[in-house]
């Protein structure tokens, strides 16, 4: 096998790959925040709300959980226009992203909320603290230490499957990949190239999260 | 009116009848130790005092408010009743300071500054001042025991339910903790106690309470009830007990 790697091509596209790159970090913060905004919410209503609360979110994250994120996608996209609700891709993609990510951060916090023993949450009621002071400063704290990593994990997942927003045309790193792919046919530079984009950004959030790791949940 | 009245409190977990008709008065400035085997309902019945255990029957009244009563606003009266567990159950995520001044802050609005200088003052009673900024998991288990009744007394309270506080301690460090409560009963805190320290019950309670079967099986008067039992349950209990 002989194949001579000819990357100036696509180099000389770097700034499609570039706009593609801040969609995929800006579709990944903006999922990010929104993912644990839903997932304290949601977890919290899951573990500590009356049955009316529990049982559809316990819904929500089994079929957010046993769905391909690529159906949920094309449903909210190509599916609810039907219905009358119609988004730009990105807005659509911020959207599917986020229930997404939503329903597997309600499962990952809802273990760290399990885990908190029933004593602390007497000795906070104990002070006069009510349910929602009690939550606040006594139970989300810890609970999200513990589950810190496997959060942080699922983020960088989430990353990484923002690559599928390409398939409705959001102008993501893989669709712009794409586009180059065609105009230069050099598939192999393309990916690798692409390939190497994800590794770094990946690295880069692992090491962001660690870092943020040590500034708020590591004291000594 | 006694501070605390119990009568004929029910406690039952499924078919298993914890509290079995229960009634206590407990005065103001009264010391109380209540003493019974594993198992007899005295943790229970003293987390009946500040509703931390939903009752089947009877009643619990504390300073005239119902406990028990559904329209009750617990979170006003545990203001008022302090209670330091056996685990501590300090908040491990916060320093000694914030543990102390966490309840003050977010209950009674006590400004930061002056919620520091309250931390100052409980700790020196329990004398950890210098452990203000200290965390948790810095401390012996004597020392964050003290924290947790030095956090109890920040909400200056009125009376104080101690839950075998001493028994997950080494027994080096039981002494540090029975001596800060030794000043408290100077001070004439109104305290109830369930102890396994039958030495400790008799030199400062006023009155014991012997639990047994869910049931107070005897009562009096610490040093005569102690040194000479009236039925034979506490009379076994109490030779098992100082070996």
């Amino acid at each position: 096998m002989t194949y001579s790697f000819q990357f100036r091509d696509v180099f000389a596209a770097w700034e499609f790959l570039l706009d593609g790159l801040v969609l995929t970090l800006e579709l990944s913060l903006v999922t990010m925040v929104a993912g644990l905004v839903i997932g304290l919410a949601g977890a919290a209503g899951r573990v500590y709300g009356p049955a009316w609360i529990r049982r559809p979110i316990a819904v929500y994250v089994e079929t957010i959980r046993n769905t391909p994120l690529i159906v949920q996608l094309f449903l909210i996209f190509f599916g609810l226009p039907s219905a009358g609700l119609k988004f730009d891709a990105n807005t659509a993609a911020f959207i599917a992203l986020s229930i997404n990510l939503g329903a597997y951060s309600i499962e990952i916090i809802r273990a760290g909320l399990e885990a908190i023993p029933r004593s602390q949450i007497e000795a906070g009621q104990s002070l006069g603290l009510s349910g929602l002071q009690v939550f606040r400063h006594v139970i989300v704290f810890p609970a999200l230490k513990l589950m810190y990593p496997a959060l942080a994990s699922q983020f960088v997942l989430l990353m990484l499957a923002t690559s599928v927003v390409s398939q409705i045309s959001a102008q993501d790193l893989f669709h712009m990949a794409s586009i180059i792919q065609s105009r230069t046919f050099r598939d192999f530079e393309v990916y690798i190239l692409v390939a190497a984009a994800y590794l770094a950004l990946a690295m880069i959030f692992r090491l962001l999260f660690a870092g943020l790791y040590q500034l708020v949940f590591a004291r000594r | 009116m006694s501070l605390v009245e119990l009568t004929d409190v029910v406690k039952r977990y499924g078919t298993h009848t914890v509290l079995n008709g229960v009634s206590l008065n407990v005065e103001r400035g009264e010391i109380i130790a209540i003493i019974g085997r594993s198992g007899s309902g005295k943790s229970t019945l003293l987390r009946c005092v500040n509703g931390l255990e939903p009752i089947q029957g009877g009643t619990v009244t504390f300073d005239g408010t119902i406990v028990n009563d559904p329209g009750t606003d617990l979170r006003k009266l545990r203001q008022h009743v302090g209670i330091v567990f056996q685990s501590f159950n300090l908040f491990p995520h916060l320093s000694v300071e914030k543990n102390i001044t966490l309840a003050p802050k977010v209950v009674k609005h006590v400004p930061p500054a002056e919620a520091r200088q309250l931390a100052e003052a409980v700790l020196r009673k329990v004398g950890l001042a210098e452990k203000i900024d200290a965390y948790p998991d810095q401390l012996s288990g004597g020392q964050q025991q003290r924290v947790a009744i030095a956090r109890s007394l920040a909400m200056q309270p009125v009376v104080m339910l101690f839950d075998e506080i001493t028994s997950a301690l080494d027994p080096e460090l039981v002494g540090e903790v029975l001596k800060v409560l030794e000043e408290m009963a100077r001070d004439g805190m109104t305290m109830m106690l369930v102890t396994h320290e039958i030495g400790f019950a008799r030199k400062v309670a006023n009155r014991v309470v012997f639990m047994h079967e869910g049931r107070i099986w005897e009562e009096g008067p610490a040093a005569a009830t102690l040194a000479r039992p009236r039925t034979p349950e506490l009379e076994t209990f109490l030779s098992a007990v100082l070996h």
